[in-house]
């Protein structure tokens, strides 16, 4: 390739930028061209300016040569984001009790191959053990790991195929950003010459081949992280777990981290098991979320499937925002269940655990809830108490009764109510689901469900 | 500071240009000589000597000391404080007394040749004291103590923070590596002050050599010692120990490199 680069000075260089865009040319020729276009736009000045087009063949061109340079660093590992059926991590009956108390019970769960899972769950839910229990950081008490159909319950952790992103990126400061990256290729005794041409292309795809040299401190966060990132790929592991590793960003930053990851997930094909509490972030990353409470698993979804049909209250409450009702079941029929909350009777689709007379919990997504003067179709009538303009969305909270106040999001800017203003509710049934009490009532402390739930109805955002 | 420590060096780099008068005193007169004369073979030796004494005396302190730190800065927190306690005990005496108890106790009569003589292991008390084995021996005794709680200081930093080494085993490296290529290089500002804090003093020591070795041990302590209280020859003892001071500023210049890059505080 550098060859090539070369020849492309040599030869093109007094080519206008515009027309040479356009020729067809080889990958690699083409590559050679998008360096020359840098390189001249600096030496020739105004003369050649690149044209639109050239800049945008040059963006085609950039994704191609990740591609290259990436198979070159990872070792051409088989690509694109399809999730085979081949069960990458096995985590059988899995438990962890610390001297204190049990932090893990039973848990078992299944990672496909190119798989991107996100545990997701408070503080102290056992998602962070979990990952570590993989990593091979904390012993598994009992029950086993699996990893590519090898037991790896008992393997060290510098034996097995994973590598870890951790929550303060962990980079060594006494090392300069090369020799981070090295550090795995080196324990492997990796020739020193692959080692650089890895390194860079390695670091050349999240745009730090200039920062080789650096220490560590003299990288912003967001560098530290990309750094961070590749230290861990580069090793080309069967699984990469990250533990919350985008937290210490601030929220711009973390958007663009969460791009970068969607793309090196996506262009290298490798499973990618992610920690986070944020329940955006994992709706926004994940093929499959496991969504965690107190050390078990509570559902094991789409975050599609998690949105729609959530199993219980607590992953409604955990996964996005929702209004919860109280009521009892007081008919079933024709697929729908009827339930009786204390203001007003509502239908609902029926599920395999509603019988008659059971308490229930009505969950409804604040975008379902239509508002508008029905008439006799009303579900309610409510007072606006509190409304925040969100750009797109506006949020809109209804006190329908003193204990009683329903949160809504609706789009466009037509559909606004002033404070104070009465106003009728309603929502499509099929948006709406039951969930039969259990002896485990939901949780006030997840976000979502306080201010809705009970007597605290006068609770704002 | 400036009444203490100041004015008293400066006065002494003074002197170490002024000629000595013929029955001792000063006499003030500009001479480089004093600086001359140390470059005679015996007293150039004399220096070197410390040299090589100050530098042995370092490294076996920091060869014991190391993993000395690094088994307290592992311990459990209940064993870190007896073991820290045993550190510091030492302190509670002066260093002079402890002296003079291993004189006691490698002494041709002294506790130790008297035990092996009762136990019929050995026919002959053996000559221990007023060697230069000896005064190694003493030294590095004395000095144990500052070479080991920087270097824990240091350990226990990294301790806090386990992820350094769950990344070195994460990238694959096993216990030998992780040591070697994460926690030793991280450990190095620990290293450069139990370094500097054992080589300065053992550089500048007189009462060991002088007790522990007798009169056989000459050391740049004792021969500036010798110089101001026996030959009375102020201004060549204070050219002496102004060579000592700038080796020493030397040494700290040159380690405070190291000590700087305090790795695990600029961090957080």
């Amino acid at each position: 390739m550098q060859r090539c680069i070369k020849i492309m000075r040599v030869e093109k260089a007094w080519q206008p930028l515009s027309l040479a865009a356009n020729n067809p040319m080889s990958p690699c020729m083409r590559l050679g061209f998008r360096r020359l276009v840098r390189a001249d736009a600096i030496y020739f000045g105004t003369l050649f300016t690149p044209t639109k087009d050239s800049f945008e063949a040059g963006t085609k061109d950039d994704a191609r040569h990740k591609e290259t340079t990436q198979e070159r660093a990872f070792g051409g590992q088989e690509r694109g984001s399809g999730v085979s059926a081949k069960v990458m991590i096995g985590l059988h009956h899995v438990a962890k009790h610390f001297a204190s108390a049990q932090a893990i019970r039973d848990f078992s769960m299944e990672i496909y191959q190119g798989e991107f899972v996100t545990l997701l769950g408070a503080s102290g839910s056992g998602k962070t053990t979990i990952l570590r229990m993989i990593a091979g950081f904390e012993s598994v008490s009992t029950g086993h790991i699996i990893i590519d159909g090898v037991d790896m319950t008992q393997m060290p952790a510098n034996q097995r195929p994973v590598n870890s992103v951790f929550q303060n990126y962990a980079l060594f400061p006494h090392l300069n950003v090369f020799d981070n990256v090295a550090f795995g290729l080196r324990i492997k005794k990796v020739p020193e010459q692959t080692i650089r041409t890895r390194v860079y292309d390695a670091l050349a795809m999240v745009g730090l081949e200039k920062f080789a040299s650096r220490r560590i401190r003299q990288l912003s966060g967001g560098q530290q992280q990309r750094v961070a990132i590749v230290r861990a790929l580069i090793n080309e592991p069967k699984v990469l777990l990250l533990d919350e590793p985008l937290s210490a960003l601030d929220l711009k930053l973390r958007k663009e981290m969460q791009l970068e990851l969607k793309r090196l997930h996506r262009e290298l094909g490798i499973t990618f098991l992610y920690v986070t509490h944020d329940q955006e972030e994992a709706m926004s990353l994940s093929d499959r979320i496991g969504v965690l409470a107190q050390g078990e698993l509570l559902q094991y979804a789409s975050p599609e499937e998690l949105y729609s049909s959530p199993s219980s209250p607590a992953v409604a409450g955990f996964i996005g925002e929702t209004n919860l009702l109280t009521g009892s079941i007081v008919d079933v029929t024709k697929g729908y269940t009827i339930v009786q909350t204390p203001y007003f009777l509502t239908k609902t689709p029926m599920r395999a655990d509603h019988v008659l007379g059971a308490p229930v919990v009505l969950s409804v997504r604040p975008e379902a809830l239509h508002l508008g003067a029905f008439g006799d179709q009303a579900l309610c009538r409510g007072v606006v108490t509190e409304r925040i303009f969100g750009g797109s969305l506006v949020h809109l909270w209804i006190r329908v009764a003193p204990d009683l106040t329903l949160h809504c999001v609706s789009h466009g800017v037509n559909q606004t109510y002033a404070l104070g203003e009465e106003v009728d509710v309603q929502w499509d049934p099929n948006h709406s689901l039951a969930f039969c009490q259990t002896d485990k009532p939901p949780s006030s402390t997840l976000p979502g469900i306080a201010g809705v739930l009970g007597s605290n109805g006068s609770d704002g955002p | 500071m400036v009444l203490f420590f100041a004015i008293p060096n400066l006065y002494m780099l003074f002197i170490s240009f002024m000629q000595v008068g013929g029955y001792g005193g000063i006499v003030y007169h500009f001479t480089l000589a004093n600086y001359g004369l140390l470059f005679h073979w015996v007293e150039f030796k004399v220096i070197a000597d410390s040299l090589l004494f100050s530098f042995l005396v370092t490294i076996f302190c920091l060869v014991v000391g190391y993993p000395f730190a690094y088994i307290i800065a592992t311990s459990s927190p209940k064993r870190k404080i007896v073991l820290l306690f045993l550190v510091i005990v030492p302190f509670w005496t002066s260093s002079l007394i402890r002296t003079f108890a291993m004189m006691f106790l490698i002494a041709t009569d002294g506790f130790i040749n008297s035990v092996l003589l009762s136990l019929h292991l050995i026919h002959q008390p053996l000559n221990m004291l007023y060697t230069m084995g000896a005064t190694y021996v003493g030294q590095f005794y004395s000095m144990l103590p500052y070479m080991i709680l920087p270097l824990y200081a240091s350990l226990q930093g990294i301790m806090d923070h386990p992820e350094y080494m769950e990344a070195a085993k994460d990238l694959g490296a096993g216990a030998a590596k992780t040591f070697w290529k994460v926690v030793a290089p991280l450990s190095i500002p620990g290293i450069a002050t139990g370094s500097l804090l054992v080589f300065i003093p053992t550089l500048g020591t007189f009462f060991i050599p002088l007790l522990m070795g007798g009169g056989g041990v000459v050391l740049v302590g004792n021969f500036i010692e010798n110089q101001f209280l026996a030959a009375d020859n102020w201004p060549f003892g204070a050219a002496a120990s102004a060579v000592v001071i700038v080796i020493t500023l030397l040494l700290i210049g040159l380690s405070s490199r190291y000590m700087n890059n305090a790795f695990l505080e600029e961090e957080r």
